[in-house]
């Protein structure tokens, strides 16, 4: 007798997968809790996290949004204008000590740099330079907006009862001086790049699992019974700064996110992790779900993966009925994604 | 003698039927441009004048201008563009936003709109003003308040300073007293609503009951008495 014999076939690779049609894969995911269509659940994180928030939307789950765009804005100027991409108008937060400043910022344990972008007679927010397409009127604007989604972000954490937050890079963009990080590298949307005040820092795995950690310790000191549902994006980089080739620094960042989600997962009964990034981009899945251009995500695998999501919930806490609309503007199936990363590309030579 | 254009879709049927209501103001006619739906999608200018492209609209026309064909822009002083898918804007002006969001804002609630087609149409041939009324809002099953809503009333006041006055237009709010549960129009006015005559058999029918949309004459005679005296301020 061994630890083995009494294993379910989901624990063996050739019964599990090889001998499966990909789409047969099962028991991937079995959900740690329940997440009801009733339960507001907050959505942020790198741009495959947006993907998340508008399927719970679609699927009739309570998908909170604490940011609304102006009346009478339609749907894809909605977007554009960063409504209805996550919970707050955040922008992307791709690291998880970009999770971790934000939270401190919304909690009041620091304080938002004053400092301002400014390109073409526009104010940028450097913390969340694609959130306007053409910027903001002036200072007083950025400052007004941010400390309203600031505002927002802190409803977000103490009114969710889930959590959902993607992981998407290690790669991130420090100021030297004062010790706070940019979305993304200055003077590539906006701003201007100093090798003297900006510093770049490829996390490591412990600094990855600290931030995280501490941004979710201070989110459950003002919402003690908040639950975190962690992804980690299965997006590649679409450039690297590390002087690696960009699959390997792929593949590095990919490795230490996933394996932060699923340790902290482990740890705690509140963190959950569900497997996107392996049903995207895991070998026995062939690729099957990226476009042509080998990194963004088919719709298809969008849908599979959000498919996946509901089944195994319904699965193990049964159906549901529908929940509350949320507030969230109607999208078409597959609306661009809001994404500055995307922006490094055009740097490519 | 100041000459007065309205131009508008289904909901001109309220106002032509309450204009007779109202007590005549010496110095002032009116002449009404109407058409059900969105035919005056197919008026077209043909240097200052606006003419039907179609046999139809020449007809709708016709009749309830009382035989004109064509909408001379010379000869009127003052215009209405009233309903013609002109929805009511509500704007909570605690919340906050950029500038330029509210424009967009603004701008993708009246593109598209046969309203916004028909102010654009007499700017480019007229420099007189042009007043617009939004479709009445939708009628109250029971009637809870007479509270107007503070955000009705900024968004009105929005939509005029983004949209309206870079057009050298103004938006007309629906008059207080038609207003309840803050939003709303009393229901008393939706209640023998007619057809918008336009020369077909129809004309002048009384509409459903279900019909919460389209208002009366009573409803009429307020909103043309209330526009009277804009006009006569201005």
């Amino acid at each position: 007798m061994n630890p083995y014999e009494n294993l379910p076939s989901t624990a063996f690779w050739k019964k599990a997968v090889a001998q499966q049609n990909v789409f047969d894969i099962k028991g991937l995911w079995d959900p740690k809790f329940d997440v009801d269509t009733r339960d507001p659940v907050a959505t942020f994180g790198s741009c495959f996290a947006q993907h998340i928030g508008r399927s719970l939307n679609k699927k009739g789950y309570y998908w909170l949004i604490e940011e609304s765009a102006p009346y009478g804005m339609k749907s894809k100027t909605a977007i554009e204008y960063g409504y209805g991409v996550f919970s707050a108008r955040t922008g992307n937060m791709y690291t998880t000590s970009l999770l971790r400043q934000w939270v401190e910022w919304a909690l009041g344990h620091r304080r938002v740099p004053d400092e301002l972008w400014e390109q073409g007679g526009r104010a940028f927010d450097p913390f969340r330079p694609n959130i306007e397409p053409n910027g903001f009127k002036d200072a007083a604007e950025v400052k007004e907006t941010q400390n309203h989604t600031l505002k927002s972000f802190r409803r977000c954490i103490e009114g969710s009862q889930v959590f959902v937050f993607t992981l998407g890079l290690t790669e991130s963009w420090i100021n030297r001086r004062y010790n706070y990080e940019y979305p993304i590298c200055p003077g590539t949307f906006a701003g201007t790049f100093s090798a003297d005040e900006h510093q770049f820092i490829n996390q490591s795995y412990q600094v990855v699992y600290d931030n995280l950690a501490e941004a979710m310790r201070l989110m459950r000191c003002v919402n003690p019974n908040l639950r975190f549902l962690l992804t980690v994006s299965p997006v590649p980089l679409v450039a690297t700064a590390s002087g690696k080739h960009v699959l390997i620094a792929t593949t590095y960042s990919k490795s230490v996110l996933r394996s932060v989600a699923g340790d902290l997962a482990t740890r705690h009964e509140f963190v959950d992790y569900f497997p996107s990034y392996e049903i995207i981009s895991s070998p026995p899945f062939r690729g099957t779900f990226f476009n042509a251009n080998m990194r963004t995500v088919h719709p298809m695998g969008v849908q599979f993966v959000m498919s996946t999501f509901f089944s195994c919930l319904e699965k193990k806490f049964g159906t549901r009925p529908s929940g509350q609309a949320s507030l969230a503007p109607k999208t078409k199936p597959d609306p661009d994604l809001v994404c500055e990363e995307e922006i490094l590309e055009a740097f490519g030579r | 003698m100041t000459r007065v254009c309205i131009i508008g879709n289904s909901h001109v049927a309220s106002l032509r039927g309450g204009i007779e209501k109202v007590e005549p103001r010496s110095g002032i006619s009116y002449t009404f441009f109407a058409a059900r739906g969105r035919a005056l999608e197919d008026l077209v200018l043909s240097g200052s004048t606006i003419i039907p492209a179609n046999e139809k609209l020449r007809k709708y026309i016709s009749f309830t201008s009382g035989g004109k064909t064509a909408i001379d822009t010379a000869k009127y002083d003052v215009y209405l563009v009233y309903g013609a898918h002109a929805a009511p804007y509500f704007h909570n002006s605690e919340a906050v936003f950029s500038e330029a969001a509210l424009r967009s804002a603004t701008r993708d609630h009246v593109s598209g709109t046969l309203s916004m087609k028909l102010i654009k149409l007499l700017r480019s041939c007229t420099t007189s003003p042009i007043y617009v009324g939004h479709y009445p809002l939708r009628a109250a099953q029971k009637v809870r308040s007479v509270e107007v809503d503070k955000e009705y009333i900024d968004g009105c006041h929005l939509l005029n300073e983004l949209v309206y006055a870079p057009l050298d237009a103004k938006l007309l709010r629906q008059p207080k007293s038609t207003i309840v549960n803050g939003r709303q129009t009393h229901p008393d006015y939706t209640k023998n609503s007619r057809r918008l005559a336009v020369g077909r058999e129809d004309d002048q029918e009384i509409l459903p009951e279900n019909d919460i949309v389209h208002m009366n004459y009573d409803f009429g005679e307020i909103w043309m008495q209330m526009f009277l005296r804009e006009i006569e301020a201005a």
